[in-house]
């Protein structure tokens, strides 16, 4: 089995909290939701979310709630807050700056 | 947010961290459970899905543990270490015992070794003016630091004109009259002059006078750890928390560096 490309370092946060900007989602939707979106190239670990989720909800970015899923299921959902909607704001800016800088970059050295 | 909000939310967590464990369990319980219903919906069997699932999902316990690090506060990890290492010696009291006891004499023998360089070698004479106190003796082939006749202190003290003070001293022993009789003690002859020569003056009653060049016309008792008693509280407290606070320090600092290693990194690594 081929090895994934792991996340870019310091994005997940990111992702996070844009899935929340659509709907309100359990850990599980939040890792399917990226995946697919991604078209199973990225792929969230268990290992990294469930922290990031901690480190979130600490930072007051997402807020959690117990409630019932369609099949009937207690599952925790967690809902983005206003502070969360800057946070992401800002982190999608300071992402779009490094990619920006990166392809300068890259177009430099493909010219040269 | 700020950090007061973050401390106040790792406090309530830290007060019901029953109920954080709890729901941490119950939200892997259904990420696993999610994942193998989608494995078995994607074709596999029930048992194989289980345990891709599993497999899938990693080591609970270490996933746990990186949650609560986020929640945790750093001091928590330090009184888990402290709290172990305490079940460990109580599990081997005769290791315990020797590990103290080996310690006990180390510390020991380092710590009077380095009392006694300190006072030979390291430690500047008591006295204000130590770089400015010479040693002057008699000295013959036979005998390099041979005895002074008090005539010829004198003589030497009359035509010194390169010292500021010029003192003589010898060793003799007296009888101390106490109320459980007469204690030999031992102690020293001094000129009048000696204290104020070496810059000192007694901590009670009153310096050698001209007037007291007579032998045995006064006399000064030199006493160690002037004014300590044995139980004095003040000194055993501040010793026992210098030590104390000294231990801490040295077995915190390793413990913490020990417990920054991940080990599963650590194992990858090899």
């Amino acid at each position: 089995m081929a090895k994934k490309p792991d996340l870019l370092p310091g994005t997940l946060d990111m992702l996070i909290l844009k899935t929340l900007t659509r709907a309100p989602l359990h850990g599980y939707g939040i890792a399917l939701s990226i995946k697919r979106l991604s078209d199973d190239v990225l792929t969230v670990e268990e290992g990294s979310l469930y922290p990031a989720l901690q480190r979130l909800l600490l930072q007051g970015w997402v807020k959690a709630e117990w409630k019932m899923t369609d099949t009937n299921r207690r599952a925790r959902f967690y809902t983005l807050t206003a502070a969360g909607r800057k946070q992401l704001g800002i982190e999608l800016s300071q992402f779009e700056q490094m990619i920006a800088a990166i392809g300068r970059v890259l177009q430099d050295a493909q010219e040269a | 947010m700020n950090a007061i909000h973050r401390c106040m939310m790792k406090l309530s967590i830290l007060l019901g961290r029953k109920r954080f464990r709890s729901e941490l369990d119950e939200e892997m319980a259904f990420h696993r459970d999610q994942a193998q219903k989608d494995l078995i919906a994607a074709g596999m069997t029930p048992e194989a899905a289980h345990y891709a699932a599993m497999r899938q999902f990693g080591n609970t316990t270490r996933l746990k543990e990186k949650s609560h690090e986020v929640v945790g506060f750093s001091f928590e990890t330090v009184l888990q270490d402290l709290r172990f290492a305490l079940r460990q010696l109580r599990k081997n009291p005769a290791f315990a015992l020797a590990a103290i006891l080996i310690l006990a004499l180390g510390i020991g023998a380092s710590l009077s070794i380095f009392a006694f360089v300190d006072a030979a070698l390291i430690k500047p004479l008591p006295y204000p003016n130590p770089t400015r106190l010479v040693d002057v003796t008699e000295s013959l082939a036979l005998f390099p630091r041979a005895n002074l006749s008090y005539q010829d202190y004198l003589d030497w003290k009359r035509m010194n004109t390169v010292l500021n003070s010029f003192e003589v001293y010898t060793g003799t022993g007296y009888g101390l009259a106490t109320p459980s009789g007469t204690e030999p003690v031992p102690g020293e002859r001094v000129s009048a002059g000696f204290f104020g020569a070496l810059g000192i003056a007694p901590m009670l009653g009153r310096d050698f006078q001209p007037a007291d060049t007579v032998v045995g016309a006064a006399m000064l008792m030199g006493k160690l750890l002037f004014g300590v008693q044995a139980w004095d509280a003040q000194t055993l407290i501040a010793v026992a928390l210098v030590l104390a606070a000294s231990a801490m320090v040295a077995s915190y600092i390793p413990a913490r560096r020990a417990a920054s290693v991940n080990p599963t990194e650590a194992l990858r690594a090899e």
